[in-house]
């Protein structure tokens, strides 16, 4: 049985530019949805996608009968790729125009989507949203071979080079997923400018929410507005079938959001018997203004995704509360108190609707519980954000101390060490008293020697973490926390890893020493023993894997840079070659519309030399033009 | 069992379901899980699902801050940071109360016990980002001065 399939498309220019250069296609009636993003000088990106569009909406629409689903998407693209590469090789000021496509057809049951570059699809279905889409950009594909880190592609300065795009080629290489529609399933396509500027979380909320197509599409351009609007912003939604929505949800839309807002002077009043205004984020407030902007502006954020079942409003709230303040570098107790304020507030306003109505109490107090999640989630991002920002920083300082070369002693792969990136074989039992007594002696007596390495307190710092991780019960939990912790933040250089490595080995030595030295009986030195050496494995390991993945990115994007600058170098070597083939044979045609006595040297070249392979190429000489020799 | 919130055996009961649906569901969970096989998510899920259980029945914020701490750590080593792994923790949770309340219509207190489960998580791990973060940008005059 097919579905009832509804779909609403809207775009927006964005806040910077002038003109929209993303086209969409909502066709209800051949269950044809595209969103595409042109990109090309002047007004060229305009051209490619509207051109694009035009040709996919034909070509379905013609052969729809005649070709299956999947064929006939491939070859509509393939179409309007064809299409706009022509345009662009006729029309000089069109040239390198292009455009990308995330296309959908529906058929019954059965969506066929497609796409080429980087505007992408989401399925929402059963509350989590999917991601049907792989970006084609360099970045992506970097990312694929597992030269960068997920998390580090979002950062990339080059996230928005794409791969492959339509117009770049008279045929383009398609992506196509077939998924098979349920009743309730969402399916979202989008460009960049939406999910480049609105938070991820904030578009999961919005889709997820039980509004109108319509409604979600406006708020998700508006989210992507508020976050830059830094590009056009297009978006489609579309509802597969009657969105089944839970009886609790009707309830909580209505009731629920009725009661809150029937309550919201009653938690301003609690918010003040619970202090908020007295909260340093409020300093510069008076606590009535306090009051109203902090507790009113969260039991609104609260009321609104009450009634649009979602949490984008609370999460918008803690957001901005938390750039806001840790922004202007407020300490984190500070906020952490004023959302545990607030929690109390909604509590006792709770408290006294569950005498009323326990039923509506309990269904409002589960959708709290999960916006106070929310807002956790929200300021963890922040937080997040803000410790890279600083690692950032410690990182470049560091770097810039290990440039001067007095402080490099000496490279540390030429030091006798212990072995690492090797597999280790850790106990994963506690050990026994007589075991941990002898550890601890051990622990203590090295502590007390002299190192055997310049930096005393890495030494120290690596001597306890071992301890620790000898001591423990492990899962490799405890090594790899230790390792990170040990390994903090350093340049990624021999300046940067040599004492990190140099101190481990002379923990090691004392430590092993130190075990032999303590008394005790010979079979616990020995269990003493396997679990240090075991431990400073780890330990060692687990740093030198924390160099490797640190350093594999750069050592690939410099092995990418390197092949696609001698790729470059060919191309351009050839295409010197084809200039100066071309000016010498235009060169010879001698115009015939020249008056008797004004021909002039043709210029021709000299017999070829061999070049010197040191020397730049010359420059081709130009024929003078007619005006010139006017 | 006696003394145990009913909510606790519900859990228990619920966990190879949770389980299996988050298995089901990982490629949507995060990215960096979707890359992981099943084997490999089964027991990162079962990992989480048992720290989970064990917060709920022993109400202990110190055992749970340590799972915690060493979950983030392991991460971290995988190229996924602090806050990627808090949402795939709320993630994981929010995947167990859906379960829950699809299973205990009438009985919200499962569902809402893994909320309230999912915002201590999320809150320590804040309180956990918020300590580095202290930690790091106290190194900052020292780093800036050239000193390790």
């Amino acid at each position: 049985m097919s579905l009832v399939v509804a779909g609403y498309g809207d775009s927006h220019v964005g806040s910077v530019r002038d003109t929209n250069e993303d086209a969409l296609i909502v066709d209800g009636k051949w269950g044809l949805y595209a969103v595409l993003d042109g990109m090309g000088g002047a007004s060229a990106g305009d051209v490619a996608s509207t051109k694009a569009r035009d040709v996919i909406h034909e070509y379905v629409r013609a052969r729809r009968s005649a070709l299956g689903p999947r064929q006939l998407l491939e070859a509509a693209i393939n179409a309007a790729s064809a299409a706009v590469h022509g345009e662009a090789q006729r029309r000089r000021d069109r040239r390198g125009m292009g455009t990308t496509v995330v296309a959908c057809l529906i058929d019954g049951r059965r969506a066929t989507v497609a796409h080429v570059g980087d505007s992408r699809a989401y399925l929402l279905r059963d509350g989590r949203m999917h991601r049907l889409t792989n970006d084609h950009t360099i970045v992506a594909e970097l990312v694929a071979r597992g030269a960068i880190q997920p998390d580090e592609a979002d950062r990339h300065a080059y996230k928005n080079v794409l791969s492959r795009n339509l117009g770049a080629k008279a045929t383009a290489a398609v992506d196509i997923n077939e998924i098979e529609l349920q009743a309730g399933d969402r399916l979202m396509l989008c460009s960049d400018g939406l999910y480049g500027y609105a938070a991820s979380e904030a578009m999961h909320q919005l889709i997820a929410s039980t509004d109108p197509a319509a409604d979600v599409v406006r708020d998700l351009i508006d989210a992507a507005l508020r976050g830059g609007g830094g590009d056009n912003v297009t978006a489609i939604l579309i509802d597969a079938g009657t969105q089944l929505v839970p009886r609790a949800t009707v309830v909580l839309r209505t009731s629920g959001a009725g009661a809150w807002w029937a309550r919201r002077e009653r938690l301003l009043a609690a918010a003040r018997a619970h202090g908020i205004h007295r909260s340093p984020l409020c300093a510069v407030l008076a606590p009535d203004d306090a009051i109203a902007l902090v507790a009113g502006n969260f039991a609104d954020a609260v009321y609104h995704d009450l009634e649009k079942a979602t949490s984008v409003n609370v999460w918008s709230f803690a957001e901005n509360l938390a750039v806001g303040w840790l922004g202007q570098g407020g300490a984190w107790l500070a906020l952490r108190e004023l959302l545990d304020g607030l929690g109390r507030s909604a509590d006792t306003v709770i408290g006294e609707l569950r005498a009323e109505d326990p039923a509506l109490a309990a269904l409002i107090e589960a959708a709290l519980a999960r916006a106070l999640v929310t807002a956790e989630t929200a300021v963890g991002g922040v937080l997040a954000q803000r410790l890279r920002t600083v690692e950032a920083e410690l990182v470049r300082h560091d770097a810039a101390r290990a440039r001067q070369p007095a402080e490099v002693t000496a490279k540390f792969i030429d030091h006798p060490t212990v072995p690492y990136m090797r597999a280790v074989d850790a106990p994963t039992e506690a050990p026994g008293p007589d075991v941990q007594h002898l550890l601890e002696g051990a622990r203590r007596r090295a502590l007390g020697r002299p190192a055997a390495t310049s930096d005393r307190a890495l030494f120290t710092r690596a001597l306890e973490h071992a301890h620790r991780v000898a001591t423990a019960a492990t899962d490799g939990g405890d090594a790899a926390l230790a390792a990170r912790e040990l390994f903090d933040v350093r340049s990624l250089d021999e300046a940067g890893v040599t004492p990190l490595f140099d101190a481990l080995d002379a923990a090691r030595a004392a430590h092993v020493d130190a075990v032999r030295a303590v008394p005790g009986a010979a079979g616990g030195k020995v269990a003493a023993l396997r679990r240090l050496t075991a431990a400073y494995q780890q330990l060692s390991s687990t740093i030198a894997s924390l160099v490797v993945e640190s350093v594999a990115p750069t050592a690939e994007a410099l092995r990418e840079a390197a092949a696609a600058t001698a790729s470059l170098r060919a191309q351009v070597t050839k295409n010197e070659r084809r200039v100066a083939d071309l000016e010498r044979k235009f060169a010879t045609i001698i115009d015939d519309g020249l008056p008797a006595g004004m021909r002039f040297d043709l210029g021709l070249d000299p017999p070829a030399r061999p070049r010197d392979p040191s020397k730049p190429p010359p420059l081709p000489r130009r024929r003078p033009s007619k005006e010139t020799l006017r | 069992m006696s003394g145990v919130p009913s909510y606790v055996a519900a859990f228990e009961q619920l966990r190879p379901q949770i389980l299996a649906r988050l298995i089901e569901v990982r490629g949507s969970l995060d990215h960096a899980i979707a890359r992981l096989s099943a084997d490999e998510a089964r027991g990162m899920f079962d990992a989480v699902l048992h720290a989970l259980a064990t917060l709920l029945v022993t109400g202990d914020h110190t055992l749970h801050r340590g799972f915690l701490h060493s979950f983030v750590a392991v991460r971290s080593t995988e190229g996924v940071g602090p806050d990627h792994a808090q949402r795939l923790l709320v993630a994981i949770a929010d995947t167990a109360a859906t379960l829950a309340r699809a299973q205990h219509p009438n009985d919200p207190t499962v569902a809402l016990a893994i909320n309230h489960a999912a915002r201590l998580t999320a809150r320590m791990i804040n309180d956990g980002i918020a300590e580095e973060l202290e930690r790091r940008t106290a190194q900052l005059p020292a780093a800036a001065g050239g000193r390790r």
